[in-house]
C-alpha cells in the first residue's frame, strides 16, 4: 500500500526523473552557445577543460541540489528555512527571483526560435539578403513576436499546470530522445556535406579538426578554463534551484549520485553533438578564418545570420532548417519548463494552488517578459545580470552544504544502500573547496579589467547600459531587497515542515 | 584530418561513448530508481 501510495505522487519512473534531468539541463545554450564557445576557445582544449569542470563543480553540485530538495521536500525558499533556519530563507528566495527573472526573458528566447522553426516552414527566410537585418527586425519592435512570446508562455504554463507526473514527466519522456534524434540527424547531414563547391571553404572535415584537435597551448590560457566554466554553469543548470524543486518530486529510494552523472553527461552529449553538427557546416560554407568571425559574432550572429545562410544554400536545407529549430524550440521548452516550476513552487509551498500559483507565474513572466520581446537589449541586460546572479546562487547551495556538514549531508541525503553508486569522499572537497572555489574566481575575472572590463569602463555608473557595473550591482541589490522582504513573508506563512535532519520524508500530499 | 586531431576526437568522443556506456550498465543492473 505504502508503495504504491508512494508511485502516485512525484516522479513514476528512473526514466522520467532521468529525462527530466536531462531536459532541464539541455537548452538553447546547448545549441548555440556550445559550438561557438569551443570554437574561440581552441576547441578540444576547451572541451577538455569543460569536461573537467563538469566533474570537479557541475556534477557535484547538481547531487547536492537533488539531496537539498530530496530531504526538505520543500523549494528554494522553504529548503533554506527548513534546512538552516529562518534567517537564510532570503537565500532561497534570491535564487528563486533570479530564476523568474531568466524564465521572463528565456521564455523570449524560445519565441524567436518558435518564429525562426515557423519561418523554416514557410520558407519566410529563403532569398532575404540580409539575414541579421532580418533578425534584429523580430527582436526589436515587432509586434508578431510578441505573439509568438505569448504562445510560448502559454505552452509552457500549459505543460507545468498538469504538474510533475501527469505532464512534465510525460512529455519529457517523448520530448528529449526526439530531441536526441533531431541532433543526430543533423549531424549526419552536416558530415555527409562533402565538397560544397565554395570557393575558399574549409570543408566539414576541417571543421571536425578544429572541434576536437587539442592545442595544449590553450590549456595554458586562463581563459579558455573560465570560459568553460561559465558554460559548464550555466548549461548543466546549477545553482538555479531547478534541481532542488525536481529533487523534492524524486522518490526515497532515486539514486541521488548516479542520476547527477547522468544530468551532467547527457548535458554535455547534447553539447557535443550540436558542436559536431553546427561547427563543420560552418566550415563547409566558409573559410576557417570566416567561419571563426561568424563564431565571434555571438550567438544570435551563428544562429539568425550564418546558419539560416547555409541552409538556404544546402541541399535539403529547408529540411535541416526545420530539424534544427525544432530541436532548439524543445531544448527551450524542457529548460523553461523547470524554471516555472522554480517560480510556482514556493507558492504552492504556501498553501497556493497548483492553477493558481502558475498563472500567477505566468503573468509574471508576461509583464517581465514583455520589454525583453520589445528589444533586445533589455533581453541582453537581463541574461548579464542573471549570469552573475546564477554564481551567487551556487555559492548559496555550498555555504548550505558546508553549514549542515558536507560528511554528514553526503551520508543521510546522498547514500543508502539502495543506491547504485555512491558519492564518496572526493563529493565533500568538490562541494566545500573545489566548485565555491572556481565560482569565486568566476566573480573576480568578470570583474576585474584584465576579464570583461566592466569596472573602469566609460559607462560603469550608467544603471540604463545594458552592461554595466551599476546595472549589475544596482539589480543585484534590488533582488536582494526583494529577496530578503519575501523571506520575511515566507517565514509568517505555515507552510508545513517535512525536514527532520536524518531521513528522506515522504513526497508530500500536496505534490500530487 | 590530422593525426593529433583523429587522436584527440577519438580520446574525447571514447570518453563520453565509455561514460555513457557506464551508465546504461548501471541502470541495467539497477536496484534502486
Amino acid at each position: 500500500m505504502g508503495e504504491q501510495a508512494e508511485v502516485k505522487r512525484g516522479f513514476a519512473s528512473r526514466w522520467g526523473l532521468i529525462a527530466t534531468l536531462i531536459g532541464l539541463a539541455v537548452g538553447t545554450g546547448n545549441i548555440w552557445r556550445f559550438p561557438r564557445e569551443a570554437a574561440k576557445n581552441g576547441g578540444g582544449a576547451f572541451i577538455v577543460a569543460w569536461t573537467v569542470m563538469l566533474l570537479i563543480a557541475a556534477i557535484p553540485l547538481a547531487i547536492a541540489e537533488m539531496g537539498i530538495g530530496r530531504s526538505a521536500r520543500r523549494a528554494c525558499p522553504g529548503a533554506f528555512k527548513d534546512i538552516l533556519g529562518k534567517k537564510y530563507t532570503w537565500m532561497g528566495v534570491f535564487m528563486t527571483i533570479t530564476v523568474v527573472c531568466i524564465a521572463a526573458y528565456y521564455t523570449v528566447t524560445m519565441s524567436w526560435v518558435l518564429r525562426y522553426l515557423w519561418m523554416s516552414i514557410t520558407g519566410a527566410f529563403i532569398g532575404v539578403e540580409d539575414k541579421m537585418a532580418l533578425f534584429d527586425s523580430v527582436s526589436n519592435g515587432d509586434p508578431v513576436q510578441i505573439v509568438f512570446f505569448v504562445i510560448s508562455l502559454l505552452i509552457t504554463w500549459f505543460i507545468t499546470s498538469g504538474g510533475i507526473q501527469n505532464s512534465i514527466e510525460k512529455f519529457m519522456k517523448v520530448c528529449i530522445p526526439f530531441l536526441f534524434v533531431l541532433l543526430v540527424g543533423v549531424v549526419i547531414r552536416a558530415l555527409t556535406l562533402g565538397d560544397t563547391g565554395i570557393e575558399g571553404a574549409a570543408g566539414s572535415a576541417a571543421g571536425m579538426e578544429f572541434l576536437y584537435h587539442i592545442d595544449p597551448q590553450y590549456l595554458l590560457n586562463g581563459k579558455t578554463w573560465i570560459s568553460a566554466l561559465i558554460q559548464i554553469l550555466w548549461s548543466v543548470g546549477v545553482g538555479w534551484g531547478l534541481v532542488i524543486c525536481y529533487g523534492a518530486f524524486t522518490q526515497a529510494k532515486s539514486d541521488v549520485a548516479l542520476n547527477g552523472f547522468i544530468q551532467g553527461f547527457g548535458n554535455n552529449i547534447a553539447s557535443l553533438l550540436a558542436g559536431t553538427a553546427v561547427i563543420p557546416t560552418l566550415f563547409a560554407f566558409n573559410s576557417q578564418e570566416m567561419s571563426l568571425a561568424i563564431c565571434q559574432s555571438g550567438a544570435n550572429g551563428l544562429t539568425f545570420g550564418a546558419m539560416c545562410q547555409i541552409f538556404e544554400s544546402m541541399t535539403g536545407g529547408r529540411i535541416v532548417a526545420v530539424l534544427f529549430f525544432l530541436a532548439l524550440v524543445l531544448a527551450a521548452l524542457s529548460s523553461n519548463l523547470g524554471h516555472f516550476l522554480v517560480g510556482s513552487l514556493p507558492l504552492q509551498d504556501m498553501g497556493w494552488s497548483k492553477k493558481k500559483a502558475n498563472l500567477a507565474m505566468m503573468v509574471i513572466c508576461f509583464i517581465w517578459g514583455l520589454p525583453s520581446a520589445w528589444t533586445i537589449k533589455f533581453h541582453g541586460n537581463q541574461d548579464f545580470v542573471s549570469g552573475f546572479a546564477l554564481v551567487i546562487g551556487i555559492l548559496f547551495t555550498c555555504f548550505l552544504i558546508r553549514k549542515v556538514g558536507a560528511d554528514r549531508f553526503r551520508k543521510n541525503f546522498i547514500n543508502i544502500p539502495e543506491n547504485d553508486l555512491h558519492a564518496g569522499k572526493w563529493w565533500n572537497v568538490a562541494v566545500k573547496y573545489l566548485a565555491p572555489g572556481v565560482s569565486i574566481i568566476l566573480i573576480i575575472w568578470c570583474l576585474a579589467p584584465f576579464g570583461w572590463g566592466y569596472i573602469g569602463a566609460a559607462d560603469m555608473w550608467d544603471f540604463f547600459a545594458q552592461e554595466s557595473f551599476a546595472t549589475l550591482v544596482g539589480q543585484l541589490l534590488i533582488y536582494l531587497t526583494v529577496a530578503i522582504i519575501l523571506a520575511g513573508v515566507v517565514n509568517r506563512s505555515n507552510q508545513k515542515v517535512y525536514y527532520n535532519g536524518s531521513t528522506f520524508p515522504e513526497i508530500p500530499e500536496e505534490y500530487e | 584530418m590530422t593525426t593529433n586531431g583523429i587522436i584527440s576526437m577519438i580520446c574525447i568522443l571514447g570518453f563520453y561513448g565509455g561514460s555513457l556506456a557506464g551508465v546504461v550498465y548501471k541502470i541495467l543492473h539497477s536496484k534502486g530508481m
